[in-house]
C-alpha cells in the first residue's frame, strides 16, 4: 500500500505515441499500478529507511527484505537527454526497434528527481528547453502499446506549472 | 597459482561480412581450423573450450564439440553479451595455469539479423532483458525508448558532451581515426569506406550525439585463439605470446553502468570526476607500468567508449581524453596507438576478438603496413575496467 505524502503524482498524458509495454510480474505489479493510480511509488526500505530504484526485492544498503511503497514527489531536474532521430536508409536500426520506430524523433533520458534517485524515462517537451541538463520537469503518465501506463517527464511547456 | 598462458594460434571465419550465407556453426568451424593451422597442432590437442556468444546468436560449446569432434575436460559459457572479451581470455588463461585444460580454445562466433540471423526467428525476440525491472545495467530501459545497447551508449556519450564540453569534432577524431587504420587491414569490413572528419561532420545524428560512423556494424562472423602454457608454447613453431596480466569487469552501482567509466552520472551511478588509480592490479601482474604500453585495445561498439577506457586507465585525466585523441591522434606512428585493426567502429563486430587477434599479430611483428614498430608490450584496456595485458617477452 502507498503512503500518501502529499507528492506530486504522475500527470496522464494522451496522443504522444506508445511506446514498449512492461512486462508486468506480481511481485512488481504495485509499481505500475501506481502509476495507473496518478503516482509514483518506490520501496523505502523498512531496516534502514532507504529509498530505491530500480525495483528490488531488497535493499541495496543493508539487504533487508522489508519495504513499504511510497508515493514519490515526481519533480526534478534533467540529468540527460537525448534525441532518437527518425531512421533513414543505412541507418544502424540498434535502439530503434519497434514500436519506437515510428515514434522517432523522441526525446528520452534521465531526470535527477528532489527525492535524490536518478529515473529513467521519456521526456516530453515541445518547446526544446529541455533538451538542457538542468531544466525543471515533472512526472508524466504516457500510453504503451498495453493498457499499461509508463512513467515519463515532462517540461512546463507540455503540463503548465508545477512549482 | 602464477598466470601462466600463452597465445598459440589466432583464427577468424574465412570472411567477416553483412551477408555471408553461413551458419554460426559454419563460420565457428572456420575459424576454429584456421587458428588449428595457424599454431600447428590437431584438433586432438585441445582439451578445453571457452565461448562468450551462445545460441542463437553463435553457437553453445556444446553443440560444437559435438559438431567438431572434439573431447574437452573444461568448459565455460559467458552471457551472450559482447563485454565478455577479456573475461573469456582469462579463463582460459586461469584454465591452463591451474591445470585443468592444456590447451583452451577461445571460440566466438556471431551472425546478426541481417545476416544469417534472418533465418532464426528467436534473434527477433528484442526484449533483452526486459524482464529486469526499470532496466538492465546494458542500457535496456526499454519502456523508456531506451532499448538495447544503442540509446543507453548514447546517453553516456552525451553525458560526457555535457559535462566537459567534447565536440562532434572530437567524436569524429575517434571515427576518422578508426577508420584509416581499417584502409590497412585485409579483414576489415570498411577497409574500403574511407571518412573525413568533413564527411563526418555533415552526417547527422541518429542517437543523442551519436552519428552512424560512431557505431559500429553488426555482421556475421567468428574467431578462435588457442590459448596453451608457455612450456607447451615452447614446443610450437610459433612466435611467442604470453598473457601477461588479466583483470576482470569490475562490477557495483558504480561500475558496468551502461558504456561509461565510473563517475559519469550513468544509470544509478553518482556524477564526480573519476582520477584513475596511479597503477592496477593487471600492470603488476604483467610487472610492467603504464608507460610501458606500446599500443591500446578496447571494446568500442561507439567512438566515446575510447575516451571512457582513456580515462579509466589514467592515460589522462577526466574530461581530458577527447582532446587528447584529436590532439595526438591514434595512428600506428602516434604515441599512443589505439586499435590498429579499425576496431569494431571500422574491422566490424567480432565481439573483441578482433582486437585480440590484432594485438597477437603485432606482438608477432605480423601486422604488416599497420605494425607499430617495437611493439612488445600491448593492453587491452576497457572503459569498464576489464584488462589483458600481453607481451612478446619470455620470463
Amino acid at each position: 500500500m502507498s503512503t500518501h505524502t502529499g507528492a506530486t503524482g504522475l500527470i496522464p498524458l494522451a496522443g504522444r505515441g506508445r511506446g514498449l509495454a512492461p512486462l508486468v510480474h506480481p511481485e512488481i505489479e504495485p509499481f505500475w499500478s501506481s502509476i495507473a493510480a496518478g503516482e509514483l511509488s518506490l520501496q523505502r526500505c523498512g531496516g534502514c529507511r532507504t529509498l530505491r530504484f530500480p525495483v528490488a526485492p531488497v535493499c541495496h544498503s543493508c539487504l533487508s527484505p522489508e519495504f513499504a511503497w511510497e508515493a514519490i514527489d515526481t519533480r526534478g531536474s534533467v540529468n540527460v537527454v537525448v534525441e532518437n532521430a527518425r531512421p533513414t536508409e543505412g541507418m544502424p536500426r540498434i535502439g530503434l526497434e519497434p514500436p519506437w520506430l515510428e515514434l522517432t524523433p523522441y526525446l528520452t533520458g534521465a531526470v535527477d528527481l528532489d527525492c535524490g534517485l536518478r529515473l529513467p524515462g521519456r521526456i516530453v517537451c515541445d518547446c526544446g528547453a529541455a533538451r538542457s541538463p538542468g531544466t525543471r520537469v515533472r512526472g508524466v503518465s504516457l500510453e504503451t502499446t498495453s493498457t499499461t501506463r509508463v512513467h515519463g517527464f515532462a517540461h512546463a511547456c507540455v503540463v503548465g506549472p508545477f512549482e | 597459482m602464477a598466470l601462466d598462458a600463452c597465445i598459440v594460434g589466432v583464427g577468424t571465419s574465412r570472411a567477416v561480412g553483412l551477408d555471408l550465407g553461413r551458419t554460426p556453426l559454419g563460420l565457428q568451424s572456420e575459424a576454429f581450423q584456421a587458428a588449428l593451422d595457424d599454431a600447428g597442432l590437431d584438433k586432438g590437442a585441445v582439451d578445453g573450450i571457452v565461448t562468450a556468444r551462445g545460441a542463437p546468436y553463435g553457437v553453445d560449446y556444446d553443440e560444437f564439440v559435438i559438431a567438431a569432434g572434439l573431447d574437452v575436460r573444461w568448459v565455460s559459457q559467458l552471457w551472450s553479451h559482447g563485454r565478455w572479451t577479456a573475461s573469456a581470455v582469462a579463463q582460459a588463461a586461469l584454465a591452463v595455469s591451474g591445470g585443468v585444460a592444456d590447451c583452451v580454445a577461445v571460440a566466438n562466433a556471431h551472425v546478426s539479423e541481417r545476416g544469417y540471423g534472418r533465418h532464426f526467428a528467436a534473434i527477433n525476440n528484442r526484449l533483452d532483458e526486459s524482464f529486469r525491472d526499470g532496466g538492465g545495467p546494458y542500457g535496456g530501459w526499454s519502456v523508456h525508448g531506451s532499448p538495447g545497447a544503442g540509446t543507453g551508449a548514447a546517453m553516456v556519450a552525451q553525458q560526457y558532451l555535457d559535462h566537459y564540453g567534447a565536440s562532434a569534432a572530437d567524436l569524429a577524431a575517434v571515427a576518422v581515426g578508426h577508420r584509416r587504420h581499417a584502409a590497412r587491414n585485409p579483414l576489415a569490413l570498411l577497409r574500403d569506406t574511407p571518412l573525413t572528419t568533413e564527411e563526418y561532420l555533415v552526417e547527422p545524428p541518429v542517437m543523442g550525439p551519436l552519428r552512424v560512423p560512431d557505431i559500429c556494424t553488426m555482421m556475421d562472423g567468428a574467431t578462435t585463439l588457442l590459448v596453451t602454457t608457455s612450456e607447451r608454447a615452447a614446443d610450437l613453431d610459433v612466435p611467442f605470446v604470453r598473457i601477461a596480466g588479466i583483470e576482470g569487469i569490475h562490477a557495483s552501482r558504480d561500475n558496468y553502468v551502461f558504456f561509461s567509466r565510473p563517475g559519469l552520472g550513468s544509470g544509478v551511478s553518482p556524477v564526480y570526476d573519476y582520477v584513475a588509480p596511479p597503477t592496477s592490479p593487471v600492470y603488476g601482474m604483467a610487472g610492467i607500468s603504464r608507460d610501458d604500453i606500446d599500443a591500446l585495445y578496447l571494446y568500442d561498439p561507439f567512438a566515446h567508449m575510447v575516451w571512457m577506457a582513456l580515462e579509466r586507465w589514467g592515460f589522462c585525466g577526466p574530461g581530458e581524453a577527447a582532446a587528447l585523441v584529436r590532439e595526438r591522434g591514434m595512428d600506428i606512428d602516434s604515441p599512443l596507438p589505439i586499435n590498429t585493426n579499425g576496431g569494431l567502429l571500422a574491422e566490424g563486430h567480432l565481439f573483441g576478438y578482433g582486437h585480440i587477434i590484432e594485438m597477437t599479430r603485432q606482438l608477432r611483428g605480423a601486422a604488416g603496413d599497420r605494425q607499430v614498430d617495437g611493439a612488445a608490450a600491448l593492453q587491452w584496456a576497457n572503459g569498464w575496467g576489464d584488462s589483458l595485458i600481453l607481451t612478446n617477452e619470455r620470463v
